[in-house]
């Protein structure tokens, strides 16, 4: 894969209070991918921009001196530090998933980082996710409210196959076959997820029941008894013909990602699409829901 | 009130956040927890289109809040000069030029976030900003 996804530029300086915005501003509209200002007691601000590893930075150099320069002829009391630049990769921010401990997703579902260590009661499946670049550690609400939801749909119908889309780390396909679903198919737009749920699904020995695919809806085949969307409202609503298609009939639709705020519009179009409601779960500000098909009733 | 350790600034795509740079590396770092920060921004933004900078303040237990704010003055003036991604360079060539009222106008966009109410100052700083991207005021 390609390591330039995983290689980032930082340049940095020290600024005094009244400049950090206009000069994190600034190189913000250099193409910088994000900025940030970091508070140094007593000390003013690091500004800190991120750059492709492609991009060249010595115009951006120049362009910044000169501004600078600008920043301390007509702003009283300005000061700047030296401009440093170096190359990071992500191993340096991932500090967050340090904070990551095992969580319980669901009656039968416990999820755990690799560094953490967890001895399933009987009848528990232990889920070994690396938290990664790709959604889905089982620390979000919406992640847990699918797999609890998917634990009841399997355990009280029968799902032979089961479509994860946008299925990120994977967490929800490999909780579905984990759960008693013979198969499943997990779909990503982002390479990166692909690649990481491949590692998720070994890590966790169910290559043989999960494949993946990366790209978009229309391109997958075949017909599932369970389609689980953990996106956000408008992605669902863009693909509900083709989830109308994708599923079988009698088949059942979990969507999540949604916020309570969104619960009726989400509801409404995909009642429009031919989607019938059947319950919803809630935790926090979030929603997960679940919708059947009848193809006679249409 | 809780303690702020930082603040984030970043440009992202209404609805199309991911844990990729730029939000992982600059609130990774920061130890906020990024698949939150994804999820929270898609859902409020999902219906907006566009690039937009949104503004992440940081707290001591690595929470997090955010707002979104108008376009940078630099993004501003590249697209009123019609300039493209990555054509910046030095104040020595002028690569592009906006009018009087063209920095004006982005004066008055940005006054709210510039804590301000001084159109001039305003006009005088967006003027700084066009010279040291080699844009002429003409």
């Amino acid at each position: 894969m390609d390591h330039t996804l995983f290689k980032i530029r930082k340049l940095s300086l020290r600024v005094s209070e009244e400049a950090k915005s206009l000069v994190s501003d600034y190189l913000l509209g250099l193409d910088a991918m994000g900025v940030a200002e970091d508070v140094i007691e007593g000390e003013g601000f690091d500004v800190s921009a991120y750059f492709s590893i492609e991009m060249d930075l010595n115009p951006i150099m120049v362009s910044l001196k000169d501004y600078l320069l600008f920043l301390e002829n007509n702003l009283l009391g300005f000061r700047a530090g030296n401009i440093t630049i170096e190359e990071i990769d992500r191993t340096n921010w991932e500090v967050w998933k340090n904070e990551l401990k095992t969580v319980r997703a669901s009656g039968r579902i416990v999820i755990r980082p690799p560094w953490e260590e967890y001895l399933p009661k009987e009848g528990e499946h232990v889920i070994e996710i690396n938290p990664s670049m790709a959604f889905g550690t089982g620390h979000h609400e919406t992640t847990r409210l699918c797999i609890q939801a998917m634990e009841e749909i399997i355990e009280n119908s029968k799902v032979k196959n089961v479509l994860d889309v946008g299925c990120g780390s994977g967490i929800l396909a490999i909780s579905a076959v984990k759960l008693g679903a013979y198969e499943a198919i997990g779909l990503d737009i982002d390479p990166v997820a692909v690649e990481e749920a491949k590692k998720n699904i070994a890590r966790n020995s169910v290559s043989h029941k999960v494949k993946l695919l990366c790209g978009y809806l229309e391109g997958v085949k075949g017909k599932y008894d369970l389609i689980v969307a953990n996106i956000f409202a408008e992605a669902i609503l863009l693909m509900k013909k083709e989830l109308y298609t994708r599923l079988k009939d009698k088949g059942v639709l979990l969507v999540s990602g949604i916020p309570v705020s969104r619960r009726d519009e989400l509801i409404s179009g995909l009642e429009r699409a031919g989607f019938i409601f059947t319950r919803e779960l809630k935790e926090g500000e979030w929603i997960a829901v679940v919708f059947c098909i009848d193809k006679n009733s249409n | 009130m809780k303690k702020v350790i930082g603040e984030v600034k970043l440009l992202v795509p209404a609805g199309k956040a991911t844990p990729s740079p730029p939000v992982g590396p600059a609130l990774g770092q920061k130890g906020v927890n990024i698949m939150e920060f994804c999820k929270a921004f898609n859902a409020q933004t999902s219906k907006m289109d566009g690039i937009f900078p949104v503004i992440v303040t940081v707290y001591a237990d690595r929470s997090f809040s955010f707002i979104i704010k108008t376009p940078p003055v630099s993004y501003l003036l590249k697209k009123a000069s019609g300039l493209d991604k990555g054509s910046v360079t030095a104040s020595r060539v002028k690569v592009g030029k906006v009018t009087r009222s063209q920095v004006r106008e982005i004066a008055n966009i940005k006054l709210p976030d510039l804590n301000s109410d001084d159109i001039e100052a305003a006009v005088k700083i967006v003027e700084g900003t066009a010279r040291s991207m080699g844009i002429e005021v003409v």
